[in-house]
This record gives structure tokens, C-alpha cells and sequence, in this order.
């Protein structure tokens, strides 16, 4: 385990020295640092006036959400090349010619990434966290166990994408992350929104008895993930049960994926043809 | 120390080693020769389990090379080694040492004494990045040198080096040779092999086609490269 905590020890140390890294956590900490004028604002909605702290509390849930996909773009763009650059730099057969098993060496990379991003998404929720301490005196609470749930979704993501980028160029390798993500959003997102409706709210009751397809059931939750993270910072929304589906799914998907990329590089032939 | 017991590689279409046995000693240092596409790559690939033979056993003083433990000991230095450029050279030689198991003082130690060795003093500390190729070939032949090592896999190590960088390269590894560390070596510089390798191996096509002592190869009036072209062009037509 020390070589595996080693390599994932150089991936952070290599990442973190890329300047592009800090330019973009800079830019992204300005832009949620606009949240702070949300909480001085005058609001109101049908001539009725909205506490200018619950707006900006739903504010700050929404910008949870949106750091939360590009969490999920960073994390794909890191790890949808790192293999592919170990190999073109020659630290592919230097790794693997010390007395390293090939999974410390795999994971230690993938775990790196996925510190990486999750480091990156942190940071700017506990900037939320700190904006709405500072500007209205209260906290999203839970806000920072809810990013911590979130981090299982960037594990899924890089692991999808590094497993992947063994089988097809690493563009297209995150261009099917990415798309995977999308349709989960665009599955659960419309789901949700159906099940609010009175059409949805009949369809459901009429469709009791039947079970739910199981195409969607397998799909990835990475929206339902999200989802069921941010509704821990609103006691009103948050229903245990409602987590259940997607952890379950994230954790089944991240064995599989686990095991199916660990099987493939146990079989990879590295250092080049002869 | 090493055994290849009847290994053979198939890609697809290509054998790229065809039922090769060969057995390395402790001690020896065999120039591991051959034409481009020979299979001596792949040899040393299988050695290090970058490869998977087909079928057959490689064999590291008994662990089978599919082991890590196999590989402690083992020194690689690759034909085409690039450092990592945001590194130095210090920072580098420091990850391999606290991969070969050393760590704080220690490897620090290890590391001034390799960079002594190579010839590197004074210019460890740049970026690899603004290396010359013969810089960044005595870093990774450092890299090799770690934790001194009783098994030495070496690629085209003069690759990129001057005359001088070559005489020193012989002289580290005739010391190594006569401390018992076993080598072998990679090169297409035949004269370089006469004069430092004690035992060669010729391949062609996948095969062993000739080995044994440089001395037992070599007629009189002959030098390595007579050998190995009359080798390589008497085979070729018979295992057509």
C-alpha cells in the first residue's frame, strides 16, 4: 500500500504544479464569490417580498449543482489523458519496472485525478459555505457533508473515463463520460420534474404496482447522486430513502468499473511495440 | 538468475519471440544482440512484465516475473527515456529511490551518490525539461543505479552520450561487473558490446539464433559485427 499511497502522492504533486489548475480554480472561486451580492438584494414575487436570504440560500443550492458538473469536467479532462501521457513520457515502464504491482501503480493514478478535482470542488463549496456564513450570519447546514457525497460521483467519473481511454482515443473516451452524464441529467432532471406534475403525480399512482425499467435503474446516478447531496442542506426536501437508489448505483458502478479496469491493465502491454 | 523457459509472444499476425530458452547467471553480463524487429525487446519486456508471453515462464532467481518482489533489485533504463519536464533531476532519481523502498536521509544519500556516479553534479537541480539528451540519459542511468542493484537492464544506455559520456559509462559498468551485479544490455553499437559484455546472445526473427562467450563467438581475424552479420544472413534463408 505505501507504493500505491506513493503514486497517488506524485499524481497530486505533478497535477498541482500545472499553473492552468490554479488559473481555473481562481477564475471559478471569483465567479462563486458573485453569490455574495445575492444576499443584499430586494426581492419580490407577485408583489409578494422574498426574504433575501432564502433567496440566496436557493441560489447557492443552484451553484452547488453547476460546481458540481464542472467538478465533473474537470475531473474527466484530468484523467482522460493521464495514462495516455505516462506512457508518451516513458513513467509508464519506470513505474511499473520498481517493484510496484500494476493496480498500486493504475489506482494510485486514478485516486490522484479524483483527490484532484475533489480538492477543486471542495474548495469552492466550502466557499458557498463561508459566503453564506459571512453575508447572512447562518449556514447551509450539512452543505459540506453534501459535497463530501458528491466526491463518490468524480471517483465514478475518472474511473469511467480512465477504464475507457484503454479501449478508444481519450477525446472520445470523455466525450462517452460526458455524454453518460448528460442523459443521466437529462433522465433524472426530466423525472423529477414529471413527478411534480399532477400528470406525473397520477402516473405514479397508477403505476404502483408496476416496477421501474431497468434500463433506468442501471443507468449511472450522477444527477440523483447530486441531487440527493444538496437536499441534505434543506431539512424539508431531504428523505433518506430517496438516496438510496443512487448510492446504491454509484457504489455498484464504481465495483464494476473498479474491477473491469483493474482486469484490462492487468492484460495491457506497456513500453511500446517491438 | 534469469530463466526464459521456452517463451514465445504472438501479436495477431507476428511472432515476435519464437520458443526462446535462455538462461542469464548471476554475475554475467550479456549483450542481448540482433536486427531491428529481432524480439529483443520484447525479451526484456517480458522480463520486466510490461509484456505477457503467450506462452512460457520467465523467472527472476525463481519468482516468476509476473511478481513484483521479482523486480526488486532490477535497475531499467529504456532506449527512449524521457523524464517527466517539470521535474528535476534530483526530484526524479528521489521518486525512484523512495520507490526502490528507501526513504528521508537515506535516499537523499543515495541520490548525491548516484549523481556523483553519472557525472551530474552541480546540474541536478534543473528542470529535466531543459536537459540535453545525453543530461537526461545519465539521470535515468542513475535512475538504474538506485539502491545499487543486483540486476541491470540497460537500452541503448550510450544513446545521445559524447566519447567521454561513453568511457564513463563502460568504466560504471565494468565496476558493476566486477561487483557481481548482473547486466544486460541492449545496443546496436557493436564495438561498445566487444569491449565490456562477457556473453552475447544473437537473435533473428524471434530466435536465438547464436550465444555463449564473446570469445567462443569471435574468430580470430573477426570482430563482433563480422559475427553478427554472417549469423543473421546465414539464418535468414532456413527458417524461411
Amino acid at each position: 500500500m505505501r507504493q500505491f499511497a506513493r503514486v497517488v502522492g506524485y499524481t497530486l504533486i505533478d497535477q498541482m504544479r500545472q499553473k492552468s489548475f490554479y488559473v481555473l480554480l481562481g477564475v471559478s472561486l471569483l465567479l462563486v464569490l458573485m453569490l455574495k451580492s445575492c444576499y443584499t438584494g430586494n426581492y419580490s414575487v407577485n408583489g409578494q417580498t422574498m426574504d433575501s436570504a432564502s433567496v440566496a440560500w436557493t441560489a447557492s443550492r443552484a451553484a452547488f449543482h453547476v460546481i458540481g458538473y464542472a467538478s465533473l469536467l474537470v475531473g474527466t479532462l484530468l484523467a482522460m489523458s493521464i495514462l495516455r501521457r505516462d506512457r508518451d513520457q516513458g513513467s509508464m515502464v519506470l513505474f511499473l519496472s520498481r517493484p510496484i504491482a500494476r493496480w498500486h501503480y493504475l489506482f494510485g493514478r486514478v485516486v490522484g485525478v479524483w483527490a484532484v478535482a475533489a480538492g477543486f470542488m471542495f474548495v469552492l463549496h466550502a466557499a458557498i459555505y463561508v459566503i453564506s456564513l459571512v453575508s447572512s450570519g447562518g449556514v447551509l447546514p450539512w452543505l459540506l457533508a453534501a459535497s463530501a457525497v458528491c466526491f463518490a460521483n468524480l471517483l465514478l467519473a475518472t474511473t469511467l473515463v480512465t477504464l475507457l481511454s484503454l479501449f478508444i482515443p481519450e477525446v472520445m473516451a470523455a466525450l462517452a463520460t460526458l455524454g453518460i452524464v448528460a442523459i443521466g441529467a437529462a433522465l433524472d432532471g426530466w423525472f423529477y420534474s414529471f413527478m411534480q406534475s399532477d400528470i406525473g403525480k397520477q402516473a405514479l399512482a397508477s403505476q404502483a404496482d408496476r416496477p421501474m425499467p431497468i434500463w433506468y435503474l442501471l443507468w449511472p446516478k450522477f444527477t440523483a447522486l447530486q441531487t440527493f447531496a444538496v437536499s441534505m442542506t434543506d431539512k424539508n426536501a431531504f428523505h433518506l430513502t430517496s438516496g438510496i437508489l443512487p448510492v446504491v448505483n454509484t457504489c455498484a458502478w464504481l465495483a464494476v468499473l473498479g474491477v473491469a479496469l483493474w482486469f484490462r491493465f492487468e492484460r495491457e502491454n506497456v513500453g511500446g511495440a517491438e | 538468475m534469469i530463466t526464459f523457459s521456452a517463451v514465445t509472444k504472438r501479436y495477431a499476425q507476428t511472432t515476435a519471440v519464437d520458443i526462446v530458452s535462455l538462461t542469464v547467471g548471476a554475475g554475467d553480463f550479456l549483450a542481448l544482440l540482433g536486427p531491428n524487429g529481432a524480439g529483443k525487446s520484447t525479451l526484456v519486456k517480458m522480463l520486466l512484465d510490461f509484456v505477457k508471453p503467450t506462452s512460457g515462464t520467465v523467472t527472476i532467481d525463481g519468482a516468476p516475473s509476473t511478481s513484483p518482489a521479482s523486480r526488486t533489485g532490477v535497475g531499467y533504463l529504456p532506449e527512449s527515456l524521457r523524464i517527466p519536464p517539470h521535474l528535476s533531476g534530483r526530484e526524479f532519481l528521489l521518486r525512484h529511490a523512495s520507490l526502490c523502498g528507501l526513504a528521508g536521509p537515506s535516499a537523499a544519500s543515495e541520490v548525491d551518490r548516484v549523481i556523483d556516479v553519472v557525472g551530474m553534479r552541480g546540474k541536478e537541480r534543473g528542470r529535466a525539461g531543459t536537459y540535453s539528451k545525453g543530461m537526461a540519459q545519465r539521470i535515468g542511468l542513475g535512475a538504474a543505479l538506485l539502491a545499487t542493484p543486483r540486476l541491470l537492464i540497460l537500452d541503448e544506455p550510450i544513446n545521445g552520450l559524447d566519447p567521454i559520456g561513453i568511457r564513463e559509462v563502460r568504466v560504471i559498468l565494468e565496476s558493476l561487473r566486477q561487483k557481481g551485479v548482473t547486466i544486460i544490455l541492449n545496443s546496436h553499437l557493436l564495438s561498445e558490446v566487444e569491449k565490456t559484455c562477457t556473453t552475447a546472445a544473437i537473435m533473428n526473427r524471434g530466435a536465438i539464433v547464436a550465444q555463449g562467450s564473446i570469445g567462443d563467438l569471435v574468430r580470430d581475424g573477426e570482430t563482433l559485427e563480422d559475427v553478427f552479420v554472417r549469423v543473421v544472413r546465414s539464418d535468414s534463408p532456413q527458417r524461411g
